[in-house]
This record gives C-alpha cells, sequence and structure tokens, in this order.
C-alpha cells in the first residue's frame, strides 16, 4: 500500500530530507507532492487528496498554524492529518497546535526514530522496508 | 534560564552540525577575513538578537552532501549548500533557544543569506571551529541594542 504525502517547508532542503526520512521510515510513498508555504499548500490540496501533510511553521507567506486552521476550517481538509515538523519548541505555541488538532509533531532536529515514531500514528508503515 | 553565551551557542552548533548535518567540528581560531557563506536568522523576544552562521563553501556543500544523500563533490550539493546551511542555522537558533528559554514561545525568523561585508558591529557572542578538514565555521551572536 503506497500514501500520498504533502511536504510544505519553505526550504527545499528539508523537503528533500523529509523525502528520505519517510524512506527510511518505511512509508511507501507513491506520490510525494511538495509546497513551499501553506498558500501553496492549499492549492495542492485543492487538487489533490492526501493521506499526510508535513508541516513547517515558520513559512513565508502563509505559516503552519494558518495552514492548519484553513484546513480545519474546510469540510473537505479537516479530517487530513497533519504532523508538524518544526523548530519550534514553544510550549504554548505546541498547546495551540494540539487544540487544531495536530497528529504530531517532530522537533528540528529529529532522530530516525522521532520520525518514525510520529509518523506511524497516522501511516501503516511497511515494516519489511523500514530500515531503523 | 541559561544565558545566550557563547557556551549555549557552541553547545547548539555542535549538536546540529555534528549530529545532523555530520560535520565535525574542534574549536578553532578566528578566521583572519569574513567567511564568505554567511546566513543570518533573527531571533524575537526575548532574545532579540541575530544569529549568525557563516563557513566555506566546502562546508556548506559538505552540509548539503550529508542531509540529502549526495554523493561527494556532486553538482546537486554545489546548487544546495546555501540552502542546506541556512537550514541548518534555523536548526541551530532552535535549539538553543529551547535550551535557553525552556519552552517559552520565541518567533525567530526566515534564515537569509547576507553579504560577508555586511556591517553588523561586534558581537554578543561568538565561537569559532574548525572541521576536520580544516575549514572554519563561525557562530555569532547579534542583540539588538536599543537606545536608552
Amino acid at each position: 500500500m503506497s500514501f500520498r504525502v504533502l511536504a510544505v517547508d519553505d526550504s527545499p532542503v528539508m523537503r528533500a530530507l523529509l523525502r528520505r526520512a519517510l524512506g527510511v521510515a518505511g512509508v511507501q510513498v507513491g506520490e510525494f507532492l511538495q509546497a513551499s508555504d501553506g498558500a501553496e499548500a492549499l492549492q495542492v490540496l485543492g487538487r489533490h487528496w492526501v493521506d499526510l501533510v508535513l508541516a513547517d511553521l515558520n513559512m513565508p507567506n502563509m505559516n503552519g498554524e494558518d495552514l492548519l486552521r484553513r484546513m480545519r476550517g474546510d469540510d473537505a481538509l479537516r479530517d487530513v492529518p497533519v504532523v508538524v515538523v518544526s523548530t519550534d519548541r514553544g510550549v504554548e505555541r505546541r498547546a495551540t497546535l494540539e487544540a487544531l488538532g495536530i497528529s504530531g509533531y517532530v522537533a528540528k532536529p529529529f532522530t530516525p526514530e522521532q520520525f518514525r515514531d510520529a509518523v506511524a500514528r497516522v501511516l501503516p508503515l511497511d515494516a519489511e522496508r523500514r530500515v531503523l | 534560564m541559561p544565558a545566550f553565551d557563547a557556551r549555549l551557542l557552541e553547545s547548539a552548533g555542535r549538536k546540529v552540525l555534528e549530529e545532523s548535518a555530520f560535520v565535525l567540528l574542534e574549536p578553532g581560531p578566528p578566521s583572519p577575513e569574513p567567511l564568505p557563506v554567511r546566513v543570518a536568522i533573527w531571533i524575537g523576544a526575548p532574545v532579540n538578537a541575530h544569529l549568525v552562521l557563516s563557513t566555506a563553501p566546502a562546508v556548506a556543500q559538505e552540509v548539503a552532501e550529508n542531509l540529502l544523500g549526495l554523493e561527494p563533490g556532486s553538482p546537486e550539493a554545489r546548487v544546495q549548500g546555501v540552502a542546506a546551511l541556512s537550514e541548518v542555522a534555523n536548526i541551530v537558533a532552535g535549539v538553543a533557544v529551547a535550551d535557553a528559554l525552556n519552552g517559552v514561545d520565541c518567533v525567530l525568523g526566515l534564515p537569509r543569506l547576507v553579504e560577508a561585508d555586511e556591517a553588523r558591529g561586534t558581537p554578543d557572542a561568538v565561537v569559532d571551529f574548525r572541521s576536520l578538514e580544516g575549514e572554519p565555521v563561525r557562530l555569532e551572536l547579534f542583540r539588538e541594542h536599543r537606545a536608552g
């Protein structure tokens, strides 16, 4: 079973790193979609159903928190799982995101195990393909 | 609360560069010349400062190779070097803030490339490293001093 994943981060290096991390975690990625900010992510989500959104918080144009609010206010997107991957470790910010219904939170820098554990709460992992 | 000082910069820089980007570091002398690749990131209240990570192009390329799993010397790593270093600066700032503020919310700006000769005055905290290949790596913190 393969999945469609959307990575939202203004850093192309981070998006590439997330693609690698999914592979290491054993996620069979059928299609890896990318967006450089929240506004672009909404455009992608308007065209594609995805199984998981991996979203940074600190981005230009529309940040990750605003993206999440927009998704939760949209009937078509409110149930799409979102795992936040960010340098932000503020307690109040984290509580706000959890109230908005994030499925997981991975603080950068992360280990492969931390990333895998967060993703595994959303997607079934392929044990045979998992590198860890 | 730990001070936002050179010791904190050293700890955060080592953690990210060595454990995430796999660039091994040792203490080094200050480079006599401004380093050519400089990335700055704003750290908001209550820190109110710019963190600047500067190094040689070879280190930026090494960071890209290691983060992206590219072959040493690959053209892609040369293209992605600055972007990779920008992400490292972002993560260093995040780690330093987390260590210093222990969960207090603090907004970071977006990393941006700055000119080597962009004047910022004297840093309030600085730490110099060398990579194992002898390339310089410098972390500086410039506080926003308010008149007063």
